[in-house]
């Protein structure tokens, strides 16, 4: 397996991601967020130079400013509205969301030459956005904050993301943009959600949603 | 036909008119879901009216929907053939009739339906069932289907103020839900064995063959109502308006006939030996279950549903007849049994259809479907008695009404087996159902003379029946029109079944049935007429010429003679159901109250008691135990906790992974 720039940065946002599952603190949560969206940009950047797309160019930037910046901000102001610092999850042992994150990076790994499009040439990078995916599912699982779970979902949209634009020649610019919106737009009715489930319950979280069955 | 010949292009702009006209009404229905106007029927009959008109003159077509409208594989696609014209035929002709009766039916309902919604789902209904009956591969068929179940269930449920009439919508419901499912594996499991989803392309037979065949037997039989697969027959047709039960029972069962006839008879699209005699038992068994259970019935609807369920087991021994004639290769028998089959649907969907009309005029006067309240209404609603007396004969098979012309081609078909079967047991069987084909003619007669002598004859056994009045118009013009039908389609069956024999020629390398029907139906009708009407003349001068003395009725001294002594429903069945009480534990139980005045007691109660034991040792308990054992699993699936929801999702997606890099 040839290890190309690409497939190292799919590595580093995989590994972001896993370090995230053993985070607690909201705001290095936020931030690490930031920085695998932000290497996911770059990955889109540094694809356009290599199949010479000048449009990739513009993906990147908004994909940098938009889910890098934009979003991480918007969450952080909402937590701090709602004065809330830490999530420390719903698994007792508190370090095994960050084993089962390894667990998911090797499996991810070693399942990337199934799933790659062998003619592209990113075989790492595929199982890094599997690997991806799966890691924002376990963020989604393990987390007690109804804040953590937009997280989580937002792990799994960058897997999808890095995916399609590394195992196919990316979708054509409206419908990455169209996706982009959609996610800020889904992010920012959780954002309400939260703030309502708040005001309501006087606090999100979501294990104690429970008695809303009866 | 003198009418021109549409063949070819014009089909699909014939449906698409009828489409537009009923889809029309829908629109209007759920835009203005209370107010009603003359707009309603008009174009439901106008859309009706062009469907009999496609049904009488157009050729054979096939076309599909552009592309928007696709499904997964298959896109929308429709054929026109002899066999779904004869069905379009028949939807048109009740549609016809719906649209005269039901406006002066539901006036008497509008304060407690929303009436353009019963008009839009109506329409509806008629729409998707002619989608059913044109539908050219399984995924429209399914589609036009549940839209037909998904219509029905909601006029099933229209009076939904009533907890017994959700109940029974609710199990109508289910019970569609059920044969759905069944149909679906069905076609599932064609698919894999064919790789098309087209009709055309189906073509299995052997061993393969049986569980298809199976499963797509019981998704239709639950639809037919063919037993035991009839549960929901006696419940919903009493909680459904009239016309919609008319509807049901005259027309919707009928799709599930015809798939079963597209799918196992024509074009050995599904073949297996064993699924003609299986036919033939099933079909034998809910004949006369349903005729039995029918005469315990006070229930006017009641009544007629469990008949639906005997017509029903009918058709389906024509079916069988056809099936197992054609494994042993008698090709004629094999196509008088199929014509007999659909013959009978035909036939059973106007006077079916005529009986409903009649319950529904006699409910909309008397508020009362309850037989036991009911009587002397020959006097108030002559119309009404004439036409329900006319649609019970042909019920009944009598000549030469229209029940007695395609069961007479039943029992030629019997006939034929008995004498011409390859084995022994093939032509004893023939005999054994020829002798029980005429036991449930016989117990149907039984059942209708209870019926009309209870309800038409007599002194009127409640205030209600007592102050009827005659049906309006349209309600009595529709019921008219049907009775004139069943008299016309039983006199001119030659014209018949020159559109049967191009149906069933496939079965017999093209020969026309013509040549099978040798009864001189018109001269036997005459001369039943001039004897009929000499006796009457007769006995008419004959008692003119004596003088008359006009005298009270002589009571044995009870005292004054009243509607209570007159015969009720339950005492003209009893000698009938005593003789079967053991199929459903038949009781009488008499009480006396005010037993110390030995010979003077205060009241004495009569009644009569039967256990339906397919309901009560079968759907019942296991019912219960289903919902015991969901109940358990679903407390835990479903606990609430959105982690857990979040980790079946993180589960699907693991497994469509492992399953994609597999």
């Amino acid at each position: 397996m040839t290890i190309s720039p690409v497939d190292l940065l799919a590595a580093g946002a995989a590994m972001c991601a896993v370090w995230m599952c053993g985070v607690g603190g909201l705001t290095p949560l936020l931030r690490l967020l930031g920085v695998q969206t932000a290497l996911s940009a770059v990955m889109a950047a540094v694809l356009g130079a290599t199949f010479g797309l000048p449009h990739y160019y513009v993906l990147a930037l908004v994909v940098f400013a938009v889910k890098a910046v934009a979003i991480p901000v918007y969450l952080s102001h909402a937590a701090t509205q709602l004065q809330l610092r830490r999530d420390d999850g719903v698994l007792t042992p508190t370090a095994l969301p960050l084993f089962l994150g390894c667990g998911i990076l090797i499996a991810g790994y070693f399942l990337a030459p199934r799933i790659a499009v062998p003619t592209m040439g990113y075989t790492g990078a595929a199982g890094m956005a599997l690997a991806l995916l799966l890691t924002g599912m376990l963020i989604m699982v393990t987390r007690r904050l109804a804040l953590s779970q937009v997280i989580g979902f937002l792990v799994l949209e960058n897997g999808i993301f890095l995916y399609s634009l590394t195992q196919t020649h990316g979708m054509p610019l409206v419908i990455e943009m169209g996706i982009i919106f959609d996610v800020l737009i889904a992010v920012l009715v959780a954002g309400v959600v939260i703030f309502r489930l708040n005001r309501s319950f006087e606090h999100i979280d979501v294990t104690q949603l429970r008695g809303l069955r009866h | 036909m003198s009418l021109p010949d549409l063949s070819g292009g014009y089909a699909p702009l014939w449906c698409g008119a009828a489409l537009f006209a009923w889809g029309l009404v829908a629109i209007l229905g759920c835009c203005a879901r209370r107010a009603v106007s003359f707009l309603h029927p008009l174009l439901t009959g106008l859309g009706s009216l062009v469907l009999l008109y496609l049904a009488l003159t157009g050729g054979t077509a096939s076309f599909a929907l552009p592309l928007p409208f696709f499904l997964g594989d298959a896109g929308l696609a429709f054929t026109i053939d002899p066999l779904s014209r004869w069905f379009l035929g028949i939807i048109g002709l009740i549609g016809c009739a719906l649209a005269g009766f039901t406006p002066g039916y539901l006036a008497h309902l509008r304060t407690r339906l929303s009436l353009g919604f019963v008009w839009a789902a109506l329409c509806v209904l008629l729409i998707s069932m002619s989608g059913v009956v044109l539908a050219g591969n399984a995924i429209s068929f399914l589609v036009c289907w549940e839209l037909m179940a998904l219509s029905s269930f909601v006029l099933v449920a229209a009076d939904h103020e009533q907890q017994a009439i959700r109940k029974a919508a609710l199990i109508y419901l289910g019970a569609t839900r059920v044969g759905t499912a069944f149909l679906m594996g069905g076609f599932l499991v064609m698919h894999s064995l064919t790789g098309s989803w087209t009709f055309a392309d189906w073509h299995v037979s052997g061993a393969v063959a049986l569980l298809p065949a199976v499963l797509i037997f019981i998704g239709l039989a639950t639809k037919a109502g063919c037993w035991p697969f009839h549960l929901w027959l006696p419940i919903a047709h009493p909680a459904a308006p009239a016309p919609v039960s008319a509807v049901m029972s005259g027309v919707m069962l009928k799709t599930a006939i015809y798939a079963m006839v597209r799918l196992f008879v024509l074009g050995d699209h599904l073949t297996h030996p064993a699924l003609g005699p299986f036919i033939l038992i099933l079909g034998a068994i809910s004949a006369l279950w349903g005729v039995l259970f029918a005469l315990l019935q006070h229930d006017l609807k009641r009544l007629l549903a469990y008949h639906s369920v005997e017509n029903i087991g009918i058709i389906l021994m024509g079916i069988g007849v056809a099936l197992v004639a054609r494994q042993y290769h008698l090709a004629l028998l094999a196509q008088v049994g199929l014509a007999a089959a659909l013959f009978h649907t035909l036939n059973h969907a106007v006077f079916k259809s005529l009986l409903f009309f009649g319950t529904g005029a006699i409910d909309a006067q008397t508020h009362q479907r309850d037989v036991e309240h009911l009587g002397g209404l020959i006097h108030r609603m002559p119309w009404t008695a004439a036409a329900f007396i006319t649609g019970s004969a042909a019920i009944c098979a009598l000549p030469p009404f229209n029940g007695f012309a395609s069961e007479w081609l039943l029992y030629s078909g019997f006939f034929g087996l008995a004498t011409t079967g390859a084995t022994v047991g093939l032509r004893l069987g023939a005999l054994l159902l020829m002798g029980w084909l005429a036991l449930v003619g016989a117990l149907a007669l039984a059942c209708f003379v209870k019926a009309i002598g209870v309800v038409f004859l007599g002194l009127p056994r409640s205030k209600a029946a007592e102050s009827a009045r005659e049906a309006g118009r349209g309600m009595v013009a529709a019921q008219v029109l049907l009775a004139v039908l069943c008299a016309a389609f039983g006199i001119a069956v030659p014209a018949l079944l020159r559109p049967l024999s191009a149906i069933t020629a496939p079965l017999n390398a093209g020969a026309a049935l013509a040549p099978v029907w040798t009864l001189p139906i018109p001269l036997l009708a005459a001369l039943l007429v001039a004897l009929v009407g000499g006796a009457s003349l007769l006995m008419h001068t004959l008692a003119t010429r004596q003088p008359t003395r006009r005298y009270i009725t002589w009571e044995c001294g009870f005292g004054t003679l009243g509607p209570r002594t007159q015969y009720s429903a339950t005492s003209f069945a009893q000698p009938i159901s005593r003789l079967f009480g053991s199929l459903y534990r038949y009781a009488v139980a008499i009480r006396v109250h005010g037993t110390r005045r030995r010979h003077f007691p205060d009241a004495i109660d009569a009644g009569a008691t039967h256990e339906p034991y397919l309901e009560t040792r079968v759907y019942r308990p296991l019912l219960r135990n289903l919902q015991r054992v969901a109940g358990m699993l679903l407390m835990r699936l479903q606990a609430g906790s959105i982690h857990q929801y979040l980790f079946y999702i993180a589960l699907v997606l693991l497994l469509l992974l492992w399953v994609g890099c597999r």
